[in-house]
């Protein structure tokens, strides 16, 4: 155990973002943020991800919320552990499939409500692309 | 200071009981250097200083005055101290006598200064949340406040004797040295009794002016309850007188200097208090840090003894008023100035108790029931009439002793 | 074995030890603490109850309550200040009072710490000399992060910095239990964010254990894994926090047609709080979110948002179950 390494020392990991004041479990956060950088492609199959320390350091976060998060994370198959060597992000597409039933379950809501206002498909097409095209931000606003 | 550590983690802990000890030893005994300093100073002041102030030519006249052994012819004075013979030369008798009274002042600044953590709340939370246990501080201190008190009895002797030695009077010293160790062992006694009081209170003011108005009070009672001749004549005392006696180990500083004791005698007073010392602090919980005094159980023990002191005074006081009786002393219990001064003594006595630690009567709140209203001012009188009971058994247990 | 190779020795099996630690789920972890109908009264007050608590290794623990709950009672019994009136109290299977052996391990920092030297240089020195696993290395890293130098005069500084110092010094002593009387109170953020760096590696690393007692719900909530209430002396519950939140959710729905409260409970839903405005109902149930969504997506609502819950929220409901009134519990 050293302690030459400071805390606030550059890691060339990615790491995810969390926005303690959401009010969403930062466990949750996590998943969904690693989720969504590999979905992004912002981590490649097999790369290593931050350990459970480095995270916990680097966020100022409670390392056993990490440790749940990573746990669930590969019980959903996003990432595999090794022992003694880290977590590393899985190269299945089943992951997608989380994000899919998220998108779709957004995209059932909207065309119901359209539905009900009479907004017509076109209409919804373009609500959609300007909806892509908006800035994003790290998590929804509440 | 590093320390070995042995490679049994299991053992961690107990490992660490004896150099535990050590450590508290010597960071008391670090902090006290101040006081040790100063009150070596006082004592080099008033003896050996003093001496020299007073010169060699004076200093060597007094002590040709008194010869030890003591002749009454030849013009010589003799002098008498509690009724009997000085043991040693009265050239050190007016020194010796400052010395002691600064010995007691010593004892309850040291021991105030080493004590005083245990009667704050973040002191006591520091303390007791290191890996040290109860015991270990307690015997630390009381450790250091021995140590302490001991070198500046040391140093003090050690620069008189030179002086009386390079004087030329060293044939005077050796009965000295014998009351100067008797009375640094008395000294040592009424640490040791300190120490009890600084164990079981709950602020450091309790702890000095309780151990003060138990000495007041002890003498007076004696006073009282005996011919005054007696106080002063050692050979005329009771059983009962020396039982009073214990619990005033301070004046027992000044009394060694007539008394022929065996050493045992100290020893075994001096184990007695440490022990009693020792138990009282273990039992001390942490949450009396700061707490008035009146609100502790063991409180009211002491608080009888005021009830009878101060019964047998005014009792007394007031029979010695009443011009009306010219009666033999048996029948003082029952006259009738005594009876009121017993009971009035007796009350305030209480009260006085009561007030100087904190505990007085207070106004309950009217929400209580009527019969708890009268609560206080009961309990006030049934402790009172205790301290009248015992009284009157003393007076009688004296009268037939 | 000089005292240095033991002291790295040490080290490295307790490294071992909270890497084994870390992997398990913190409820199959060994107790580092148990209290065991853990009773203290001062005279006629009761200031704990028969608080019956187990908590874990590696774990953050957060202590919940108002003033006089006896948070501070229980984190003196904790370290060793306090004797149980009745009871026990556990450190690891000993006895922690007067208990040495316990003792060496657990540092307590007090809500005003006391230093019995006024600079940090000698009270690290002291600390030192009872603490066999002080780090040296660590300590002078902590000055650097904390920043307050060695030779200043303590009794000068600030509420906040002597909170600092004494943080110092309790974390260098690498305790495997830190208890901490309010944590971040009179912190500035920086040294907050900071501090939850600093304690979040130390459990990582070296599996210690952190017990920290607060009125502060909202500086716990996004650090404590665990959290216990206490109220007037009696723990009214210790939960994951995790779970705490699991277990209520509120939601806002609108359906095509008008719902009924009825209807969502016969639907399986357990309904707290009902309210509906015009075609949009908030709902509050004893759900887990996936069940709320699960049970509301079969019924195909038009709108389906699940709001997150602050814990106070939390508190406010699981107490109302218990007919508290909720104003008297948190200050």
């Amino acid at each position: 155990m050293t302690h030459n390494q400071s805390y606030s020392e550059e890691q060339e990991m990615i790491y995810p973002e969390v926005n303690v004041l959401s009010g969403i479990p930062i466990y949750q956060q996590l998943k969904n943020s690693y989720h969504r950088l590999a979905a992004l492609g912002l981590i490649q199959p097999h790369e290593q991800l931050p350990s459970v320390r480095q995270l916990a350091m680097e966020l100022g976060i409670n390392p056993n919320t990490v440790q749940k998060a990573y746990r669930e994370l590969e019980q959903e198959g996003l990432i595999y552990a090794v022992p003694g060597r880290g977590n590393f992000l899985s190269d299945s597409e089943r992951e997608l499939d989380v994000e899919h039933e998220e998108i779709r379950r957004s995209f059932r809501s909207a065309a119901h409500i359209a539905w009900t206002a009479g907004i017509e498909r076109a209409t919804l097409h373009e609500l959609l692309d300007e909806c892509i095209d908006e800035p994003k931000v790290a998590e929804p606003e509440r | 200071m590093t320390f070995q550590i042995q490679t049994d983690r299991g053992k961690g802990g107990t490992l660490r009981r004896k150099s535990g000890l050590w450590w508290i030893f010597g960071r008391q005994l670090a902090d006290l250097r101040s006081l040790i300093a100063i009150f070596m100073f006082l004592f080099l002041l008033v003896m050996p200083i003093a001496m020299l102030i007073l010169g060699r030519d004076i200093f060597t006249e007094l002590a040709n005055r008194h010869n030890v052994p003591y002749h009454e012819a030849d013009g010589m004075t003799v002098v008498y101290y509690l009724g009997i013979p000085l043991r040693f030369n009265r050239a050190f008798f007016p020194f010796h006598l400052i010395v002691v009274t600064l010995s007691s002042v010593a004892v309850l600044v040291m021991g105030g200064s080493l004590f005083r953590p245990l009667y704050r709340r973040d002191t006591v939370d520091f303390e007791w949340s290191l890996p040290l246990t109860k015991s270990q501080w307690f015997l630390g201190r009381a450790l250091a406040l021995v140590v302490g008190l001991s070198l500046v009895y040391l140093v003090n002797i050690i620069a008189t004797s030179g002086i009386v030695y390079v004087w030329g009077l060293k044939e005077i010293l050796g009965g000295y040295l014998l009351v100067y160790l008797k009375t640094y062992l008395s000294a040592i006694a009424f640490t040791g009794f300190s120490l009890v009081f600084f164990s079981l209170v709950g602020r450091l003011f309790d702890a000095i002016v309780l151990n003060i108005m138990i000495h007041l009070a002890s003498p007076l009672i004696l006073l009282i309850m005996s011919n005054p001749y007696y106080i002063g004549d050692i050979r005329k005392q009771s059983s009962l007188h020396k039982l009073v006696w214990l619990f005033a180990p301070a004046f027992g500083t000044y009394r060694e200097i007539a008394m022929d004791r065996n050493f045992l005698y100290y020893v075994i007073l001096i184990v007695f208090w440490f022990v009693f010392g020792w138990f009282c602090a273990m039992k001390r919980p942490a949450e009396w840090g700061g707490r008035k005094s009146g609100s502790m159980r063991w409180f009211r023990s002491i608080q009888t003894f005021f009830s009878v002191a101060g019964g047998i005074i005014a009792g007394n006081l007031f029979y010695a008023f009443d011009f009306t009786s010219f009666q033999l002393h048996q029948t003082k219990l029952l006259r009738p100035a005594f009876i009121i001064g017993a009971i009035l003594g007796a009350f305030l006595g209480q009260l006085i108790s009561s007030a100087i630690t904190g505990k007085t009567l207070q106004r309950v709140p009217s929400e209580r029931t009527a019969k708890r209203r009268l609560h206080p001012v009961l309990y006030e009188w049934l402790w009172s009439l205790l301290g009248v009971v015992i009284l009157y058994a003393v007076e009688l247990v004296s009268q037939v002793i | 074995m000089t005292n240095k190779e033991t002291v790295e020795r040490l080290n490295s099996d307790r490294a071992n030890e909270s890497t084994a630690t870390m992997n398990l789920p913190v409820e199959e972890r060994e107790a580092v603490i148990v209290a065991d109908n853990l009773s203290k009264h001062f005279g006629a007050t009761k200031a704990l109850d028969k608080v019956n608590c187990r908590i874990a290794g590696a774990s953050i623990f957060g202590l919940i309550g108002s003033n006089g709950a006896g948070k501070s009672t229980f984190l003196r019994l904790a370290a060793g200040v306090y004797r149980p009136t009745e009871g026990f109290m556990f450190y690891r299977g000993q006895v922690v009072f007067d208990n040495p052996c316990a003792k060496k391990d657990i540092v307590f920092v007090a809500d005003q710490p006391y230093f019995h030297f006024d600079n940090l240089k000698k009270m690290s020195a002291l600390y030192r000399s009872l603490y066999e696993r002080w780090d040296q290395e660590l300590y002078q890293e902590l000055i650097r992060i904390f920043p307050i130098g060695e030779d200043q005069r303590l009794d000068l500084l600030s509420k906040g910095m002597h909170r600092q110092a004494a943080l110092i010094l309790a974390i260098a002593a690498k305790p495997r239990l830190l208890l901490m009387d309010e944590a971040f109170d009179g912190l500035d953020p920086v040294m907050r964010q900071n501090l939850k760096r600093i304690l979040a590696r130390q459990v990582a690393d070296d599996g210690m254990t952190t017990l920290i007692a607060s009125q502060n719900l909202r500086e716990l909530e996004d650090f404590c894994d665990h959290v216990g209430l206490l109220h007037e002396g009696g723990l009214l519950f210790v939960e994951e926090l995790d779970k705490l939140r699991l277990g209520l959710s509120k939601a806002q729905i609108a359906f095509r047609e008008d719902v009924t409260a009825e209807q969502l409970k016969s639907a399986g839903l357990e309904i707290l709080r009902f309210s509906a405005r015009g075609s949009l109902i908030e709902i509050l149930s004893r759900n887990t979110e996936a069940e709320l969504r699960t049970i509301l997506n079969q019924m195909n609502p038009l709108l389906l948002d699940v709001l997150p819950l602050t814990l106070e929220e939390v508190f406010i409901y699981e107490l109302s179950r218990k007919s508290y009134v909720v104003s008297e519990l948190l200050a």
